[in-house]
């Protein structure tokens, strides 16, 4: 069934970043599985959003998986009290929503690099490695992870300038 | 892309005095990665050049904008165990089981047709592809092969098959095709059968601008004779033989 081999590719090429986010959100491992879960079958139900060829599927998944998790903790913390949505609580939602957008296009632009220039990215900012122990890892010398790093955000910042939108206009 | 290829016509990209200092200098510098000696060379080169300066601030501008990506997101692959996939399919097949069930891969065409189809023009490479293929976050896989032609006027696709143990991926870019339409990738096998990669519904946009399509079929690498897209009653879009 088509239906399905989607759903097979969306777990295979996604299913870690989707499973660690939930996790690390919810801090329960069943919570989060339930929550991977109803993000595959929001994915099956709406395929072209999976398949339009414009912008971040993953982007698109982790904004699902952000708003179920939202979604589950307002009604666990609604359940005792029945408490009515003051002011306060939509401001948060709405910082909630603008942080979303910006790490969906921040996560496209990082998409649309080089695997070597995300790579050394990776390294260095999300692994926090040091220029040498990224040159190990990756098994190129330090001064091409210099270089590349300096492409690489060069790269993001053209990619960001273009969609805008980010405060990065009129700086490409 | 290549580093060569992008400092090119950046006019900041060459400070006013070249020898002392190297501009690839400051993405480590913004990413606090740049070694104490290193640091204080740049810095004093930065204090006599503002548009070393502006550089700088711009890349400590991405370094900020990096903050807002979870970490999770770089992760690649599946999870370490099936369980969730197996309750969302488990989930899937009872909701479908209510509904009209699909129909299973079919046989492909008659040879004549896809004969008639290829006349159309067959390339192997990407030389006139009118937007650059995205291939999705996974990243390239080594041994694919590109596929890019043209099949009924007005439609044309690209399409990516990245072997894998037993099965492939494919990643396709399919434009022209009306909207409306009910089609399905199809992976081409060289006994003449077909297996279904992926399927969805055209939109007006995708007709216009092409619309990207993923998926995965179970046909050994080496026995794919090609990839087509075709509707859901049979009608043939287009079909690249590999």
């Amino acid at each position: 069934m088509p239906d399905e081999a989607l759903v097979h590719a969306v777990y295979r090429e996604h299913g870690r970043a989707m499973l660690a986010y939930a996790t690390r959100l919810l801090g329960d491992g069943a919570a989060a599985e339930d929550v991977v879960q109803e993000a595959l079958i929001r994915a099956w139900r709406h395929p072209e959003v999976l398949t339009n060829g414009k912008g971040s599927i993953r982007g698109w998944l982790l904004t699902v998986i952000r708003n179920l998790v939202t979604d589950r903790v307002r009604a666990r913390a609604a359940r005792p009290t029945e408490v009515v949505e003051t002011p306060g609580t939509s401001a948060v939602e709405r910082d909630h929503a603008d942080q979303v957008v910006t790490s969906v296009t921040v996560l496209e632009a990082l998409e649309g690099l080089s695997d070597d220039h995300r790579g050394v990215l990776d390294q260095i900012y999300f692994q926090g490695r040091s220029l040498g122990e990224a040159a190990s890892v990756l098994g190129i010398p330090a001064g091409t992870v210099k270089s590349r790093t300096y492409y690489a955000l060069q790269a993001m910042r053209r990619s960001l300038s273009r969609d805008g939108g980010l405060g990065m206009e009129g700086t490409a | 892309m290549t580093d060569s290829s992008i400092p090119t016509g950046n006019p900041r990209a060459g400070p006013p005095d070249p020898g002392r200092h190297d501009p690839v200098e400051l993405g480590a510098l913004a990413l606090g990665v740049l070694d104490s000696d290193r640091t204080r060379a740049v810095e004093a080169h930065l204090a006599s050049c503002a548009s070393c300066r502006r550089d700088l601030e711009d890349l400590i501008a991405v370094t900020d904008l990096l903050g807002e990506v979870p970490p999770e997101a770089l992760l690649d692959g599946p999870p370490d165990s099936d369980l969730v996939l197996r309750r969302t399919l488990r989930q899937m097949r009872s909701e479908t089981a209510a509904r009209r069930r699909r129909r299973l891969p079919r046989l492909v065409a008659a040879a004549a047709a896809v004969v008639a189809l290829l006349a159309g023009g067959v390339a192997i490479g990407r030389a006139t592809a009118p937007e650059p293929v995205v291939v999705t976050a996974a990243g390239p896989q080594a041994g694919a092969v590109v596929l890019q032609g043209e099949g009924v006027p007005g439609v044309s696709m690209t399409a990516v098959v990245s072997p894998a143990a037993g099965w492939v991926r494919v990643s396709t870019n399919v434009r022209g095709i009306r909207a409306g339409e009910r089609c399905e990738v199809v992976v081409l096998t060289r006994s003449g059968l077909g297996e279904v990669a992926a399927s969805w519904l055209t939109s007006a946009r995708g007709e216009r601008e092409g619309t990207q399509v993923d998926g995965a079929a179970i046909v050994a690498p080496d026995d794919v004779a090609g990839v087509a897209v075709r509707s859901e009653s049979g009608e043939e879009f287009v079909v690249l033989r590999a």
